[in-house]
């Protein structure tokens, strides 16, 4: 005993001095708003973000030239005035009096520069084509012509002028939206390699980060409306969703689930008889994909029948379980997109008749038609939904479909070198508009197309509703282009997505985005509610 | 002894260039890639990405380039988390893994070769099964299972200790046990059987003989002859176990190495996967290093027999 | 009754039989091997059918261990859940001894250099991140059992080369072994004939402690979409998929974790009760 207690006695008191130093205080005041997020922000330029963690952090550290408050309406944010040209093309904003968090006043050059910036040639942001609708923007991109020569100017130092390409009725939507987010002087000259912190000009600025534990952002106090800002400390949590759970229930998170994190699958259900489950439907479509140039997909009839043959209802209400809605179109309704139903869910005898079809058509008997394997990403929801509509497809059809289980990155790789007959997928809308979704079937090497499909009538009019004027017209061509892309069917819509999470009571005036990011400038904790 | 130990170091040496040239081109080779997610990349952004991280470059170069930076200690920016230094990430994530690792083994090597030891000591009775059903406990349930478990009944349900996050040291118990379990259980197990083995041999009758208390025989005699089995299984264990276990870091919210780990393989992270596994290694021949002196030390025979070189054939 | 003209393994037999627990773990482990192959055919329900308006039922007459989250029955998905497990299980670990004893052995009795290059590559293959080696088999081999089971060798063997180095190591200094080797006896003959007899023991309780293992890294891997394809379950992927609905749906959990706990238990027991019955002969043959 004598020759190893002493050892055993320092390695005790190591650990005792290493762990007592860093007692987290549990003192929460009551404007203090903890929510769970399942990964650290990939990185904190808004012109970079692709995750959601990223985008809901960016409007709390940024503000854009309009914003969408608490009740959803787009009001003046930075920008306290704007004028449109008759023609549609032409935005003159007027900017309020503001300044970045380190002091340095707010102009509109700082807006001009960082969209320009966004759009250099050598500059790798995802989202720049997010901006392809101001005129000029795509040359620049691609070198073709000069910064100057690109639709935005700031005319003074209040003043920012832009010019599009043709008019875009969602434009003012998205100068709410990270992409057009101003950014630091210092952000844009690129100086430093290292990126723990960034200045902002928001409701809130950045005070702790400690990676893949704790984000922390406090209130701004030269924000232009920080009288109008209640919480005093925003926190996301890096947590696993189970872990994320306990947390909330024993009162140590605000809010849990979407967008951030998710809530475990097999809790959705209980939650929702509790009545604890919130709900808000979301802008996105899950769907499967047929690869179009791979038997037996290549057959129009037998993808239809795939997609009417689905028991949408079944799987929304026994496998997802949060009120997701089933699909008839593409398109979600939150869009407010009027459509008719493309077909109705369920519809086996209609499904049967055409798959029956397909199959004297292209192969002459069930025996000779190639097996189909049903690709999908491994996690807990996909592997239910699969082994679900496996079950129902067999069943319709009587044929034996097989579904193979992936890694992610596998997964995607196989989809995008058209490794695969048919596959999960979803599409999450990036802007409040259609054409977000109907695009990605523009042409058959769209980066997210992944079907192959194409078709030159679809595509013309696409074409066409860029150059409308009229707004109905529009949405008139949009829908006939819907039309044609349901009769070819690359994807047999599932059901729209749905946003599901839970929140202390307290908690009121959080602009939840169908987007999928949250905006806490109004929010505050109504100390009323038990 | 010198000698012997210089010798090892520079196989160590060696192993890790080997395994640095192994997993550079593992990583690359397998499908998938860091910028490509579900919503898919313009064409043109993808190949500018590749090309700003040299990743289009051939593959010999860009393991020279990677073994330049190396020597310089730099390990290079993560592909996903933008700007975030992969030494940087591992300067942050090691020492919260090393620190829970550490209480873990704390706790296990000392239960472990304790349990083990008075199971060998009642071989024959009700204690040596009680260990067996607490091994085999330790065992068969695994981490995951057994963290779970632990923070339901213990953190959520009897709310005696924190339920999850790291800074204090009462958020660090539950985990230590949970990853501690399986190391104990696993020792306990070999430390019994070795040391029931070595009671049979003849020295030990002798002991007893001369009228040595049972105790005293184990502890101070034939504990050392077991100590080498026992210690070239720890050695591997301890540098395991000092790199976070993903799951426990999962279920506890821990910001350790292994959760970084795990996602960077999933993200396909190059330089981070690199990084994180060379320091493994480094860690992991460091701790093999240490156990062959202590070996060594404890062992002259192994010494002698390693002068001499000497082999059967 | 043994005699001194038995061979070995009859003698282990008559030590192995009086000890009744490991007797009963035995029956334990057919019993469930016969239920793994009978109860798949003779059951009404069969482990695929997906039945969405029965899910998450608790145990009842029509289904003794209950409804999963897709409505099937779990009693038939156990017992074939149990094929998977039983067969992963017992192949990995075999393959696992014979590549980690023969790696071990030779490298233990040769000692020198031979025996430095061969553990220096144990290190550095056993430092190899695993999710990477999986991955690469996986694209390389096509998922499925067959893979998973080499994936489970690849990754386990390097536990079992170091026991049974370690083991050897120590034995090798035995008077038998130095006088094997002045009577001229050849490094595979007293590789076979007098250190692994002599080391069966650490040999045999390591490898009832790497059938668990080969067991759960099964799961973990299968959880991760590299493993055995939906609808085809073990009992580790059942588990895994009980643990988050544990609160709610508790059979979901327990039932495939006390089976899992049960066969180890068994194997343990079964394991020991071995090295007690080798050890007896081997000290009956020293002492006769």
């Amino acid at each position: 005993m004598s020759r190893y207690t002493p050892l055993f006695l320092i390695l005790h008191a190591l650990f005792y001095m290493g762990c007592s130093h860093d007692e987290t205080k549990k003192t929460t005041p009551s404007s203090s708003f903890t929510i769970a997020s399942i990964d650290d922000p990939h990185t904190l330029d808004p012109r970079l973000m692709g995750d959601l963690s990223a985008t809901t952090i960016s409007h709390m550290l940024f503000e854009g030239l309009m914003r969408t408050n608490a009740n959803g309406i787009l009001e003046p944010a930075i920008a306290n005035h704007v004028t449109i040209s008759e023609d549609l093309k032409t935005y003159t904003f007027k900017l309020r009096p503001s300044e970045w968090s380190d002091g340095t006043p707010l102009t509109a050059e700082d807006f001009a520069e960082t969209w320009l910036s966004t759009l250099a040639p050598n500059f790798l942001a995802r989202n720049a084509y997010q901006l392809f609708m101001i005129k000029g923007a795509k040359q620049f991109k691609d070198g073709l012509i000069s910064k100057k020569l690109v639709g935005v100017k700031a005319t003074s130092p209040d003043t920012l002028v832009v010019e599009l390409e043709h008019p875009t009725p969602y434009f003012l939507e998205l100068t709410s939206c990270h992409f057009y987010f101003p950014v630091h002087p210092e952000t844009r000259s690129e100086s430093t390699d290292k990126e723990d912190a960034i200045i902002g000009n928001g409701p809130f600025k950045q005070n702790r980060w400690e990676h893949r534990s704790v984000f922390e952002v406090v209130k701004n106090p030269l924000y232009w409306d920080a009288n109008a800002v209640h919480l005093d400390t925003i926190t996301l949590q890096i947590l696993d969703e189970a872990t994320a759970l306990q947390l909330f229930k024993a009162g140590s998170l605000s809010w849990v689930g979407s967008p951030l994190s998710t809530l475990p699958q097999d809790a959705v259900a209980s939650l929702k008889q509790e009545g604890s489950l919130q709900i808000l439907p979301g802008a996105g479509t899950h769907w499967f994909r047929f690869n179009t140039e791979r038997p037996p997909f290549t057959s129009e009839k037998l993808r239809r029948a795939f997609a009417l043959a689905l028991d949408r209802q079944a799987i929304v209400d026994h496998v997802t379980q949060g009120n997701q809605r089933p699909a008839i179109g593409i398109i979600p309704p939150s869009f407010g997109f009027n459509h008719q139903d493309y077909y109705k869910d369920h519809d086996i005898e209609q499904a049967q008749k055409l798959f029956k079809e397909a199959v004297e058509e292209n192969w002459e008997s069930i025996a000779a038609m190639p097996q189909v394997t049903l690709l999908y990403a491994a996690n807990d929801r996909n592997h239910k939904i699969a082994q679900a509509v496996q079950h129902q497809w067999n069943q319709a059809f009587n044929i034996n479909l097989l579904i193979e289980s992936g890694e992610q990155k596998i997964v995607t790789d196989r989809m995008r070198s058209g490794k695969y007959q048919m596959s999960v997928g979803s599409w999450y809308a990036d802007i409040l508009d259609p054409i977000n979704f109907l695009e990605i079937f523009q042409s058959r090497d769209t980066p997210t197309n992944q079907t192959f499909w194409h078709n030159g009538a679809y595509t013309a009019l696409l074409e066409k509703s860029a150059l409308e004027q009229e707004p109905k017209n529009r949405l008139k061509t949009l829908n006939d282009a819907e039309k044609i892309l349901m009769e070819g069917m690359p994807v047999a819509p599932l059901f729209y997505s749905a946003f599901n999470y839970l929140k202390t009571d307290k908690i009121k005036g959080v602009y939840f985005s169908p987007l999928g990011y949250l905006d806490f400038k109004q929010a505050f904790f109504d100390e009323d509610v038990q | 002894m010198i000698a012997i130990l210089a010798r090892k170091l520079f196989y160590a040496c060696l192993s890790l260039i080997v395994l640095s040239m192994l997993t550079f081109v593992l990583v690359r080779i397998i499908p998938g890639d860091p910028f490509q997610q579900e919503q898919a990349l313009p064409e043109e952004i993808y190949h500018a990405l590749r090309h700003t991280y040299g990743l289009d470059a051939p593959i010999h170069s860009q393991y020279i380039n990677y073994i330049t930076n190396l020597c310089s200690l730099r390990l290079g920016p993560s592909l996903v988390y933008h700007k975030q230094d992969v030494a940087e990430i591992i300067g942050h994530s090691f020492p919260t893994s090393a620190l829970l690792g550490g209480e873990a083994l704390a706790l296990a090597i000392p239960v472990g070769i304790f349990l083990g030891l008075w199971s060998a000591f009642y071989q024959h009775g009700w204690q040596n099964s009680l260990t067996h059903i607490l091994a085999i406990i330790g065992i068969s349930v695994p981490s995951f299972i057994l963290g779970t478990l632990l923070q339901y009944f213990l953190a959520v349900k009897l709310q005696l200790f924190p339920i999850a996050c790291w800074g204090s040291f009462s958020q660090t118990i539950l985990p230590a046990i949970s990853l501690g379990a399986l190391p104990a259980a696993f020792i306990a197990r070999i430390t019994g059987a070795n040391m029931i083995e070595e009671l049979k041999q003849g020295y030990i009758t002798t002991a007893r003989a001369k009228g040595l208390p049972e105790y005293r025989i184990i502890w101070r005699h034939a504990l050392k002859n077991i100590l080498i089995p026992l210690l070239s299984y720890i050695g591997p264990l301890s540098a395991h176990t000092l790199t976070g276990a993903f799951i426990i870091e999962k279920i506890y919210g821990i910001p350790g190495l292994g959760y970084w780990f795990v996602n960077s393989v999933s993200n396909r992270d190059y330089p981070l996967i690199m990084g994180i596994t060379l320091f493994y290694c480094t860690l992991l021949l460091t701790i093999s290093l240490a156990v062959d002196a202590l070996s060594l030390m404890i062992d002259p025979r192994l010494a002698k027999a390693a002068k001499n070189n000497r082999g059967v054939v | 009754m043994i005699s001194p003209s038995s061979t070995f393994w009859q003698k282990i037999w008559f030590y192995f039989k009086s000890n009744r627990l490991a007797i009963f773990s035995g029956w334990l482990l057919i019993v469930f091997i016969m239920l793994a192959i009978t109860v798949p055919f003779l059951s009404s329900y069969s482990y695929y059918d997906v039945n969405l308006s029965i899910k998450n039922q608790p145990p009842s007459p029509n289904h003794w261990f209950g409804t999963d989250d897709l409505g099937r029955d779990i009693f038939v998905r156990i017992w074939y859940g149990a094929r998977i497990s039983f067969f992963v299980g017992i192949a990995a670990a075999c393959i696992d001894l014979v590549i980690g004893a023969l790696w071990g052995g030779i490298a233990a009795l040769a000692g020198g250099k031979l025996d430095e290059i061969m553990m220096r590559f144990v290190d550095i293959l056993s430092a190899l991140p695993s999710l990477l080696i999986t991955i690469t088999l996986i694209v390389a081999l096509g998922s499925g059992l067959h893979t998973i089971i080499i994936a489970l060798s690849v990754l386990g063997w390097f536990t079992m080369a170091r026991i049974v180095r370690g083991q050897l190591l120590k034995i090798k200094q035995q008077e038998y072994v130095l006088a094997a080797r002045a009577l001229g006896a050849n490094f595979w003959r007293i590789l076979f004939r007098h250190l692994f007899p002599n080391a069966v023991g650490p040999i045999l309780v390591t490898l009832t402690l790497t059938i668990p293992s080969a067991i759960f890294t099964e799961a973990f891997l299968s959880y991760l979409g590299l493993g055995v394809q939906a609808p085809i379950a073990s009992w580790g992927t059942m588990a895994n998929e009980g643990l988050p609905a544990m609160e709610y749906y508790p059979w979901r959990l327990w039932v495939p974790a006390t089976f899992i706990s049960l066969t180890l238990l068994a194997f343990h027991i079964i394991g020991d009760g071995l090295n007690d019955a080798i050890t007896q002969v081997t000290e009956y043959r020293e002492t006769s």
